[in-house]
């Protein structure tokens, strides 16, 4: 054990909350920088947010929870939010830390007085002070710390300013007895008399006869509670939501009045800057054609740029480490199993990390810019008439990186129907894995030429397979908002957040955090995948098989040396492992779904690599580094020339032709071949019934598809 | 440079009552009341359109629907059939 310090330290829980775009991220960051971890709630799916934030007395775990308005639950993001602090279910955070945007301070104290009112010790984190500063507004704190009842610390949290004085402010309102100050505002008379006439009835305060009337469920609402709620709302002849309002247009009342009190100078310069900005990015005719540019940018460069670092690696797995093995070990099982099996498998994959991490910069940097939402703004009109809205835009781009962190933000989608039809397309968006495929089957099959001298094909191809995704996600859409989940469109209230440069800190921070992710479901799941597949492929051995070559290869032997001689030896090596393959469980297992692929112009070999995707798509690329044994010694040929140069035994033209490459394109971009996806879906919709729907409209898409494109490719080419 | 992209916002002077999204292009008002039904009053209020916000109608999507608008210093987005509910005041 390391030396002890000397100080006990005391460790609290502490919930990290705001608006969207107050900051909150930022400051999440700054305060914990490298010691954070993601993991699930209990019970919910919501990806938890922890990290540890040291001061010099104390440790706070800090979770960090999603961005919202209010605790007046609309989505499962906020319901979550509410939950959590409220104490519903999993035990609550010591404290709330609260995050305001100084320069929205009046809209954004909203959250602030509700999550006082639950009883929580709160301090509060002004941020955006710089902003402030540069707009000429200066923020009297004392006042504000004093209508609030709970301490108010300024922040800069990209340059670490105000962090000691914020824990020290924490660590006060914790050690200290925490009183929940009494509330500001003024409802009206006849609720206001009633709340008094009826509270000393129960053994609880006029806030949380309050908050019962309203309907909010805390832990404190006792049966007896609800009845006096019940009476009081029976009275007033009003529910539970216009008590909301009412809370809610008083609550509004004390804030401006504050907000005027404590602030000098209204903040309306403000956006200025970013409405100038918004006159070229909105513009009727500039907006879209600007977005489409952005997007073709990003896909371009996920493909250019990410070559020289992908060949790195490629040169690295399948060359330089196979090489020192073959030093190390001598052939025989093992030696096969870590070049074949685990170099040829895990590498395979690892190889597109540059390209997933250029996807997850490009859509990290449009998220923190405040594009994102601009992009909403600009395609709603155009998703309302598939009947989605501007919200699911955000979470299908996202599930371009990948369906799983697209399917958990479709929680910021408050309604049922809306949020189920997003679910339910996400998956056909293209997923980083399926990039990892396409970009293998496109650098094999599309020849590297530009296009009027500028695009290059194969990123066009590959756009064109991401328009395909987003056809047919548009299509199944429409379809289903008109049939299973017909409703009303919802409506759109979204908040365009200004213009801001991305902190190169949450940047690094995202990207990290994928790594991570990546690297452990490669160490793990594509890891024991590769093992399996290497298992499956290269037994059982006949003895009928092994030893016919065996005799074979002995008279070969025995003939003297000549150029002839070497290719036939390599020759019959050859032969001998696709022998092994065909006859090995893959083999059998790929064979026996022959009948099935066969109509799509797949031999069995692909077919052993779409079993194997079914655990994930990038698997596919690993299965056929395992099947074509490209890790192995005696050749140096990347997966992609080893596809080319396969021949079948039967006819000796190659198995894969373009058309056949094309076919296993649409095969993939349609089909739902991704275990963590489905079990997302399952968490999310609370049941099997979605997911399972998903799965097949999915495979019927994909086998469709593909019978059609090949139908088509025979019959016009 | 460009601006023979960005036609002219017209003036209006007159004190009347409107909903949001009757408010001509650059016209500046008053939020008076939300009319509509719950949670929609309630969520329109939590996002900041209180009465006596100011608002200020800046731009539509390129098809139409939704609008932008100024409220209070800050830039939000919502459809003309949401902006029907709420009433505001021009001209003052």
């Amino acid at each position: 054990m390391a030396t002890e310090s000397p100080i006990q330290k005391k460790s609290f829980r502490v919930a990290l909350v705001g608006n969207p775009n107050s900051g909150k991220t930022t400051l999440f960051n700054a305060l914990t920088g490298l010691r954070q971890k993601v993991a699930n709630y209990p019970g919910v799916t919501v990806e938890k947010k922890t990290g540890l934030w040291e001061t010099g007395s104390s440790i706070f775990e800090v979770i960090d929870l999603p961005g919202s308005y209010s605790l007046i639950s609309r989505s499962p993001d906020e319901a979550l939010v509410r939950d959590l602090l409220s104490g519903n279910g999993e035990n609550p955070p010591d404290a709330a830390l609260c995050v305001v945007d100084v320069t929205n301070l009046s809209r954004h104290l909203y959250l602030v007085g509700q999550i006082i009112e639950l009883g929580r010790p709160v301090v509060v984190a002004l941020t955006m002070t710089d902003e402030a500063e540069r707009l000429g507004l200066s923020i009297n704190i004392q006042k504000l710390s004093a209508h609030l009842g709970a301490s108010v610390v300024e922040v800069v949290a990209a340059k670490g300013i105000g962090l000691r004085k914020l824990g020290e402010a924490m660590e006060r309102s914790l050690l200290q007895n925490w009183t929940i100050p009494s509330r500001k505002y003024q409802l009206p008379p006849a609720l206001e008399n009633r709340l008094k006439q009826y509270s000393p009835q129960t053994d609880a305060t006029e806030l949380q006869t309050l908050l019962c009337v309203a309907g909010q469920h805390t832990p404190l609402c006792t049966e007896k509670l609800e009845k006096v709620a019940a009476a009081v709302r029976g009275e007033l002849g009003v529910s539970e939501e216009t008590i909301r309002r009412f809370i809610a247009e008083a609550r509004f009342k004390w804030q401006q009045e504050i907000s005027r009190e404590v602030v000098e100078k209204n903040p309306n310069s403000k956006t200025a800057w970013t409405s100038k900005i918004d006159k070229f990015l909105l513009h009727p005719a500039l907006g879209p054609l600007i977005l489409l540019a952005a997007l073709t940018l990003v896909f371009q460069s996920v493909f250019k740029w990410a070559e020289p670092a992908m060949g790195a690696i490629e040169s690295i797995t399948s060359g330089l480490l196979p090489s020192l093995t073959n030093k190390l070990l001598t052939p025989g099982p093992l030696q096969s199993l870590i070049n074949d099996g685990i170099f040829a498998g895990v590498g395979a994959v690892i190889t597109f990390l540059p390209q997933i991490l250029l996807l997850f910069f490009f859509l990290t940097l449009l998220e923190d810019s405040g594009y994102m939402a601009r992009a909403a703004f600009l395609l709603d009109r155009l998703m309302s008439k598939v009947g989605l809205s501007g919200r699911s835009f955000i979470p299908l781009l996202s599930s371009f990186a990948c369906a799983i962190p697209g399917i958990m933000a479709t929680r910021t989608i408050p309604h049922r129907r809306d949020r189920l039809a997003t679910i339910m397309v996400a998956p056909l968006m293209t997923c980083s894995a399926r990039l990892v495929v396409y970009t293998l089957l496109i650098a094999a099959f599309v020849p590297n030429v530009k296009l009027w001298g500028l695009f290059g094909l194969q990123g066009i191809s590959l756009l064109g397979l991401y328009l395909l995704g987003i056809f047919a996600a548009a299509g199944v859409a429409f379809l289903f908002r008109k049939t299973i989940l017909r409703g009303p469109t919802p409506p759109l209230l979204l908040e365009l957040p200004p213009y801001r440069l991305p902190r190169l800190k949450n940047l690094a921070l995202t990207l990290l955090e994928r790594v991570k992710l990546f690297l452990v479901s490669a160490g793990t799941i594509i890891f024991a995948v590769s093992i399996l597949l290497w298992g499956l492929s290269s037994y059982p051995r006949w003895s009928k098989i092994e030893n016919q070559f065996s005799a074979e290869r002995t008279a070969l032997l025995s003939q003297p040396e000549s150029p002839e001689w070497t290719v036939a030896l390599e020759g019959l090596d050859q032969k001998l492992s696709a022998e092994r393959l065909r006859h090995s469980f893959a083999g059998m297992l790929g064979r026996a779904f022959e009948p099935v692929l066969e109509p799509l112009g797949f031999d069995w070999k692909i077919g052993v690599g779409i079993l194997g995707s079914f655990a994930a798509r990038e698997v596919f690329v690993s299965t056929m580094g395992v099947v074509y044994g490209v890790g192995s010694s005696a050749d140096d040929r990347s997966l992609t020339e080893e596809l080319k140069a396969d021949l079948n035994p039967q006819t000796g033209t190659p198995v894969w032709t373009p058309l056949v490459a094309l076919t296993l394109l649409v095969f993939y971009a349609f089909a739902l071949q991704c275990i963590s996806t489905i079990a997302v879906m399952k968490r999310e919709t609370n049941g099997w019934r979605w997911p399972a729907f998903a799965f097949a409209y999915m495979t019927v898409l994909a086998y469709g598809g593909a019978l059609l494109t090949r139908w088509l490719g025979q019959t016009f080419f | 440079m460009f601006a023979f992209l960005f036609p002219a916002a017209k003036q209006k002077t007159t004190i009347r009552i409107k909903t949001l999204a009757d408010l001509e292009l650059g016209e500046t008002g008053r939020v008076v009341e939300v009319r509509a039904k719950e949670p929609l009053a309630l969520h329109i209020l939590e996002i900041g359109l209180v009465t006596g916000a100011r608002v200020r109608f800046l731009r539509s999507a390129p098809l139409g629907d939704p609008m932008q608008i100024e409220v209070d210093g800050f830039l939000l987005s919502l459809r003309k059939n949401e902006a029907k509910a709420v009433w505001v005041e021009t001209g003052v």
